[in-house]
């Protein structure tokens, strides 16, 4: 960050810039979507898909960028054109997966990288504007606009609440699908709405990681509540409270190290998901030492 | 529409077929099993056994005849179903008590709105009394051993107060004591309702069911008990052994291969 208080505290700054509250309320309200998806991104095992669906939103970003530059649309905003470009992707990935389940490995590479592909051509035929591309891959938490702030606001309070509405819905189609669609559960419908907020989760997300490490903020705070707790109402509490720390600690260290704020969360995230495994994996032989000290 | 009686079979199917894109995995299937009944489905893997299963759940529709269950069309009679998938169809590490467990299975085709209210609770509490696992509600369903999983699993199948089971191979990868106290447990339930069990070990099916109904692409009803476990087993095991070792091209074995030698005399 090139910003003239580098030398601050990072406190003193927080409370001096606007930009930098903005930086950790954008921060601090992702991380309840990102908790909460993130746990059924994890116990569903769609993290490819959740990857597919990140990428292709370089597509709508572009198309949005090009759209506003080149046709006048002053009103579209990049952003909604990652929440069309994230909605269609996960909908067209669902179905395909729903369906041809063999084909699901293909469809979900495909809209990875044409996504990817278009995004750059739409950026690339823009002409006269410089787009700040790697703020798009590698997350711009420093440049967040009171708008991001309220789009991030209305998004976590529509996946609280659907959320909230099929818990019990989402959790059987995770656990069982076939037992689920035997009681006659819309399985399909439940498994693409939960695709959808996979979707507008990793949107928000994108703002502060970037497409390329959003995968590791939506899955690593959830790996490690796993491997503390059992149930997934506390999974996903426990998720949301480290994606928070995480977020905020990646901010705060990469303020005062003048370092990009996405990468230093994501590999914070890394360094603690790697410390809880290894504590994991010693923690029998740990116990076993002081259980049977001769 | 006949209004379902009592008299009318649990479980029936008239000239049913049923083939995924190949050739037939069910041909001319006429079935019937009674209410109160204790069946168990057997058969070489791949001859057909969950496919009927999954025909009588409604989550396959017949390529030809009708389907029939507690006297209405599969897909109606679901709520009074119980139903226990195969084991590895499920994801043993999930993270969910074993109450949360059985709650899933008072979900059904209207949307559960939010969590689930006190009555719903209570019935789950019971079906974990019923399957001898009250005190073990709150443990994660991860961390209990199989037998207590499938116990669990039989719970969320009873939530629902079904008359009819399905059971698709309830003793897979059970140890002989934790199968022995399954079995009991389906004993006392089949006091109040009928159940039918798919299982690919003859020695399960002889020891456990009162009709047996071998499934090889074609089927047969045997309303009795008590086969001969040795007859079967010795059947069973060329029945294997042709499948398995001796792929012979020329060769095809009729579909009710082991009709006549489960038909054979009892002890």
């Amino acid at each position: 960050m090139n910003e003239p208080a580098a030398d601050l505290g990072f406190l003193a700054a927080l409370a001096q810039f606007a930009f930098l509250q903005r930086a950790v309320a954008a921060g601090l309200l992702a991380s309840v979507a990102c908790g909460v998806v993130g746990t059924y991104v994890v116990v569903r095992r769609i993290t490819y898909i959740a990857g597919a669906i990140a990428h292709s939103i370089l597509g709508g970003m572009g198309a949005a960028v090009y759209l506003n530059r080149m046709w006048g649309w002053s009103w579209l905003d990049p952003m909604h054109g990652a929440v069309a470009a994230a909605v269609v992707s996960a909908l067209v990935i669902g179905t395909v997966s729903l369906r041809a389940r063999q084909r699901e490995d293909t469809v979900i590479g495909a809209v990875w990288a044409i996504g990817m592909a278009v995004g750059v051509l739409f950026l690339a035929a823009t002409r006269g504007y410089q787009v700040d591309v790697m703020g798009y891959l590698f997350g711009s938490i420093s440049i967040v606009s009171p708008a991001d702030v309220w789009l991030i606001v209305i998004l976590d309070v529509v996946i609280l609440a659907i959320v909230f509405a099929f818990y019990a819905a989402f959790a059987a189609v995770c656990f069982d699908e076939e037992f689920a669609r035997a009681r006659g559960v819309r399985v399909e419908a439940y498994y693409l709405l939960l695709l959808c907020l996979t979707a507008l989760t990793i949107v928000l997300l994108v703002k502060i990681v970037g497409i390329v490490l959003v995968i590791a903020l939506l899955t690593l705070p959830v790996a490690i509540a796993g491997s503390l707790t059992h149930t997934l109402g506390r999974m996903m509490l426990l998720a949301t409270l480290l994606c928070a720390i995480l977020t905020l600690s990646g901010v705060a260290l990469s303020y005062g190290a003048d370092l990009p704020a996405g990468a230093t969360t994501v590999t914070l995230a890394g360094g603690v998901y790697l410390c809880a495994v290894a504590g994991r994996a010693c923690w029998p032989w740990l116990t076993r030492q002081r259980g049977a000290p001769h | 529409m006949i209004a379902p009686t009592p008299s009318q079979p649990a479980v029936e199917f008239a000239g049913v077929s049923f083939r995924y894109d190949g050739p037939w995995a069910l041909q001319e299937v006429d079935l019937a099993i009674p209410r109160g009944d204790f069946a168990g489905c057997v058969g070489p893997n791949g001859g057909g056994k969950s496919t009927l299963l999954r025909l009588a759940l409604g989550l396959l529709a017949p390529t030809r005849g009708q389907v029939r269950v507690l006297g209405m069309p599969p897909a109606q009679a679901r709520q009074r179903i119980g139903y226990l998938p195969q084991h590895n169809r499920l994801d043993a590490q999930f993270p969910a008590s074993a109450l949360e467990v059985v709650l899933m299975g008072r979900l059904g085709p209207k949307p559960q709105w939010g969590p689930f209210g006190r009555e719903a609770r209570r019935l789950a509490h019971e079906a974990l009394r019923d399957v001898n696992m009250a005190d073990l509600h709150a443990r994660p369903f991860a961390t209990l051993s199989g037998g207590q999983q499938k116990r669990v699993l039989l719970a969320r199948a009873l939530v629902c107060r079904p008359e009819l089971l399905l059971l698709d191979e309830p003793a897979a990868n059970l140890d002989i004591e934790a199968e022995r106290q399954l079995y009991d447990l389906l004993r006392k339930l089949n006091e109040r309702l009928t159940i039918v069990v798919v299982s690919h070990d003859m020695g399960f099916v002889s020891r456990h069911v009162r009709t047996a109904v071998c499934v090889n692409r074609m089927v047969h009803t045997h309303a009795s008990s008590e086969l001969s476990d040795e007859v079967i087993r010795r059947l069973y095991g060329r029945e294997m052994r042709l499948v398995e070792h001796h792929p012979e091209p020329g060769h095809t074995h009729g579909p009710d291969c082991h009709h006549e030698t489960i038909d054979a005399e009892r002890k």
